[in-house]
């Protein structure tokens, strides 16, 4: 981890993920719907020829975090691939937020009265400015 | 890791090496070997001993170090190869194999066994290798009769070797053999050292080594360049994608043509370099198909000896290259159908002999480009296919009764072999059988985009033959749409479309239980949604829209069909194949995905997947179906066709011998005179119409350079067609349904070259464009008179009907001769129109017959053919026809029917 976290909310909550899995962000994009796939999968879309799996985070961690529902944005992370995987795999925002300076530590592990399958796609938990962030575990969202 | 680097590349040298050995034992073994032979083995084994002692996998030096040894004496002609040494070194060889794939555990794998075989052969001398070659190859026991004579020596030349390894002809008997060997606990330890003390060519080890290293190194330098196949996938995606970006630049940059000069040409030549760049890139993945066909020499030999018949295999066209991905996926269909050859075809050497051929049986595999496939050919001159045995075999089995039986010619039972459960073969022997039949082959060629065709004369052989696409990485597909997503559906799926228009009481969907079926030919096709399937909420309820037209794709996969309804057929597009991506789950339906003309993705649907999904079960449709009616005509004859496109994506063809020139034009030679276009061909103006206007189909803005303009023959008014491109000229007997996409100005629509393609009914196409000069009036007939037409070819048949019709005439049809005699023998007609050139019986005989009859010898009979003049002429005017016209000009033929219909009044 290089200390350095990108920061974007979905549903109301802040979360963060090692800017170093991140490939890109997009926006504008065109999603093709995909019948007949798990609900946390929103579509297909276009990266420049290559094709991008693109998820619901919220649906596919099954977090009980329940914000206001904002229609889409359009706006998305894309992770990077592990070598020899041909597709990429990315996930919608609601608001993109900023880099973020850490230290290397993990942050805080979620507090005892977390529970929840959601928990394995948590890293840690940073406090930062009034708020605090929920950071992402990349590994966890490549294996659903 | 860098050693991992390097480790693969042993792997692929390695491999390499392999195969010259291989091929070299293989060589021996058919006593078809030059002198240089013994030294290629003896290098090749020796860098992989080399190169291996680099990396110290130690295994790996051992056996290859055992091979090398015996290699060297052959080659110094110490001992002669013979049978069961090929055998053993194939063994090894192959052993070998497995430890390089392997090579970070392969010394863990156990090799004592093949170094106690290897050194009983080596021990083994000269005369006695001979006395053992002696015998008839495939009468291995012999051979092995004679080997316990030696024990004495063997043991004295090589210690403690047990005297029983040495007569090992087969890999049974050596896994007896392992255990005992393991107990006599010298070669597990130190083999090496043994064979080192007999003699070994040590001064070449140095030399190996440095050697392979070099090699190494000179293959860099050498003119091809390894490039790891994702880098070609990542090219492959990009130019794609390059192809997407011009035509996005081409359309936002069509306005301005004229405005910039100098752009078109820009234009134009990025158009064709893109064009130019995918396919120079789809050629990189290009590989002979020898990478194949090199694995059945071995697979052949194995199966002789294992089924005691005597094959030769000859090889042709192993240079023929095709996608790498499509080599890959081929291997086990191809694999199933040279064993099936040799189990099924071949007859044993025995039962050839009393037959009068060669002991030896024949298999040819041969590879070949066709019209921009390839075709690959699996030839066998063994017993040759029983029709009986099929029909019978299908009966027992239950997958059609009799009377069905009775009525099938023998194409469909040879289609029959490719249904799901059947087997000709006596017994299931493990030889080709158990479980896996045709019709897994056929449904695997299928899936590359291919076809099987299978060709048989009973006592003289059978031939396989595969139909494949060049390349799978892009194939043609239609375009859907359900609930307004678009779906890709592979054309090679693709049976038939069909509309159904409300009240047409030929196509009704009718239910059954809840479900809806449609009659089809004789059969029941079921129909599903494909909205309903993928679990799609329609915005409106479309099945139960009854006052719409309703489009059903009739699907096939294998022998399974089914219609899919589907709210709209878009599109026609060459698409790119992309793997289904990790994340979607488990869903059946789609076969991969890919990336449309608009920049979207879109998923490629699996016929095969929709219907598990739907739960279709098609227990009682394993049987293809029978011959029924006008939909299949045995025998008619081929006819050349021209498939071209207009500025949509649909493609069209006519018939050539309606053509009498095509010229190429550009754009701006079209002159405007009101709302027509004219073109000046050769100082003559011509009025040309776009077909596209008057079709039910999609017009695009203009693109391209030059159009071509296509010149009917035999038009009173000429009138040019103005297309776009040209595709193909395809020679077939076109089989096509009376019920698809009918619509004024085209006769009906076929799949040719696996697209979906419109036939153009010219004549109606120029009555629709110039009602004023085509327009046939008729004088009107007081009675309806009844016209035999007779007419072999569907398309001609069809045409012919539709003129016919147009002026107020009932027309009966019959296929042929035979057919028509008997329909005049049940109803009262005014006169035939035949054909000359039919199967069965032709038009000639068919007139010689009326003219011979008591009742009809006044008969108005009138020859159409689709050659003008000539000699026929005379030959069918002495036959005794009234008449002799071209079948495709409208104007004269009603003329000439209607003067025929005359002549009959006065002389009836």
């Amino acid at each position: 981890m290089s200390g350095k976290l990108l920061t974007f909310r979905i549903a109301g909550q802040l979360y963060g993920i090692d800017i170093t899995t991140v490939k890109e962000i997009n926006r504008k994009i065109h999603v093709t719907s995909v019948p007949d796939t798990p609900a946390y999968v929103i579509g297909l879309m276009n990266m420049r020829g290559q094709i991008v799996t693109l998820l619901d985070l919220t649906k596919l961690m099954d977090a009980p975090v329940r914000g206001v529902d904002k229609p889409p944005t359009g706006t998305c992370v894309i992770l990077k691939n592990k070598p020899g995987e041909l597709d990429f795999i990315g996930f919608a925002i609601d608001e993109l937020g900023s880099v973020v300076e850490g230290d290397d530590a993990p942050g805080e592990p979620p507090p005892a009265h977390l529970k929840g399958e959601f928990l394995r796609f948590i890293h840690g938990i940073r406090a930062w400015k009034q708020e605090l962030i929920l950071v992402l575990e990349p590994s966890a969202i490549y294996n659903p | 890791m860098q050693n991992e680097e390097f480790i693969q590349d042993f792997k692929d040298e390695a491999s390499g090496h392999l195969e010259t050995v291989e091929k070299g034992l293989l060589a021996y073994d058919s006593g078809d070997y030059g002198p240089d032979v013994i030294h290629d083995i003896f290098r090749a084994v020796h860098s992989i001993k080399g190169t291996a002692g680099f990396f110290g996998l130690n295994h790996i030096v051992k056996l290859s170090h055992a091979m090398e040894h015996l290699f060297d004496r052959v080659r110094k002609q110490a001992l002669t190869i013979h049978g069961d040494m090929i055998t053993c070194l194939l063994a090894a060889a192959d052993f070998l194999k497995e430890m390089v794939a392997n090579a970070e555990r392969s010394d863990s794998m156990d090799i004592a066994e093949l170094l106690v075989q290897i050194a009983v052969f080596e021990s083994g001398t000269n005369e006695a290798a001979k006395a053992a070659d002696t015998g008839p190859k495939i009468s291995e026991a012999k051979a092995s009769a004679q080997a316990p004579e030696k024990p004495p020596e063997i043991a004295a030349a090589d210690g403690p070797l047990p005297a029983p390894a040495s007569s090992q002809p087969a890999d049974m008997v050596a896994v007896r053999e392992r255990d005992s060997t393991k107990n006599t606990g010298t070669h597990d330890e130190s083999p090496e050292a043994e064979y080192t003390g007999a003699g070994d060519p040590d001064a070449e080890e140095a030399a190996g080594e440095s050697e392979s290293k070099s090699r190494l190194v000179a293959r860099a330098s050498d003119d091809t360049v390894r490039v790891h196949v994702s880098l070609l996938n990542d090219l492959l995606n990009i130019t794609s994608e390059m192809v997407l970006g011009r035509n996005q630049l081409l359309s936002t940059l069509r306005g301005y043509r004229k405005t910039i000069p100098g752009l078109n040409g820009v234009l134009q030549n990025m158009n064709r370099l893109t064009t130019e760049l995918q396919g120079k890139i789809l050629l990189t993945r290009m590989q002979p198909v020898d990478r194949i066909f090199s694995k059945f020499p071995r697979v052949i030999r194995e199966l002789s000896k294992k089924l005691g018949k005597s094959v030769e295999l000859e090889i042709e066209g192993a240079d023929v290259e095709m996608d790498k991905s499509l080599i890959e996926l081929l291997g086990d269909p191809l694999t199933h159908l040279v064993r099936n050859a040799v189990d099924h075809g071949l007859e044993l050497p025995g039962e050839r002999e009393r037959l009068g051929k060669p002991r030896t049986g024949k298999i040819r595999l041969k590879a070949y480009h066709e019209g921009g496939q390839v075709n690959i050919e699996i030839a066998d001159d063994g017993a040759g296919i029983h029709f009986e045995k099929i029909e019978a075999s299908a009966i027992r089995k239950q997958l059609l009764t009799k009377q069905e039986a009775a009525r099938m010619g023998e194409r469909d039972l040879l289609a029959l072999l490719f249904a799901p459960g059947f087997s000709t073969a006596a017994e299931v022997t493990d030889v080709s059988g158990r479980g896996v039949g045709l019709d897994v082959v056929k449904v695997n060629v299928e899936k590359l985009g291919g076809a099987v065709d299978i060709m048989t004369k009973p006592g003289e052989g059978t031939t396989f033959r595969l139909t494949l696409p060049l390349t799978v990485a892009i194939i043609p597909a239609l375009i859907v749409s359900a609930c307004g997503q678009n779906f890709a559906l592979p054309q090679v799926n693709l049976h038939k479309m069909i509309r159904i228009k409300p009240g047409d009481p030929e196509r009704k969907i009718d239910r059954l239980m809840g479900r809806q079926v449609l009659r089809y030919g004789d059969k029941l096709l079921p129909l599903i949604r494909l909205s309903e399937v993928l679990g799609i909420e329609g915005r409106e309820e479309a099945g139960e829209a009854a006052d719409r037209v309703q489009r059903v794709l009739v699907l096939k996969s294998g022998y399974k069909k089914y219609g899919l309804f589907v709210d709209g057929i878009l599109d026609d597009e060459e698409i790119l194949v992309k793997p289904l991506p990790r994340l979607l789950g488990e869903c059946v339906c789609y076969s991969g995905v890919t990336i449309l003309g608009d920049g979207h993705t879109a998923m490629i649907l699996d016929t095969e997947g929709i219907a598990r999904k739907a739960g279709l079960r098609f227990t009682d449709e394993k049987v293809p179906e029978a011959v029924s009616g006008d939909d299949q005509v045995p025998l008619s004859e081929a006819q050349k066709l021209m498939l071209f496109g207009c500025s949509g994506p649909e493609t069209f063809c006519v018939d050539l011998s309606l053509i009498a020139r095509v010229e190429k034009i550009v754009p701006s030679q079209i002159e405007e005179v009101g709302d027509k276009e004219f073109v000046q061909i050769r100082g003559q103006a011509i009025r040309v119409i776009r077909p596209e206007r008057y079709l039910p189909v999609q017009e695009a803005p203009p693109s391209g350079s030059h159009m071509y303009v296509l010149v009917p023959k035999l038009v009173k008014h000429p009138i040019g067609l103005l297309i776009h491109y040209i595709r193909d000229t395809v020679e077939t007997d076109i089989r096509f349904n009376r019920d698809d996409i009918i619509g004024k100005g085209l006769v009906g629509s076929a799949i040719l070259k696996g697209r979906l393609t419109l036939l153009l009914n010219l004549y109606e196409l120029f009555e629709m464009a110039a009602p004023e000069f085509y327009e046939y009036t008729v004088e009107p007939i007081s009675e309806k008179r009844t016209l035999l037409l007779v007419e072999d070819t569907p398309f001609f048949s069809r045409l012919e009907k539709s003129y016919l019709e147009s002026a107020g005439y009932r027309v009966l049809t019959a296929v042929n001769g035979k057919e028509a005699w008997q329909l005049l023998g049940e109803h009262e007609v005014d006169a035939i129109v035949s054909d000359i050139q039919m199967p069965v019986m032709d038009g000639l005989e068919l007139v010689k017959r009326v003219r011979a009859h008591k009742g009809l010898a006044g008969l108005p009979v009138i020859a159409v053919t689709s050659y003008a003049d000539g000699p026929a002429k005379q030959i069918a005017m002495e036959a005794g026809f009234d008449f002799y016209e071209h079948k495709l000009d409208k104007g004269r033929l009603l003329d000439t029917v209607q003067a025929a219909l005359g002549k009959g009044r006065e002389a009836g």
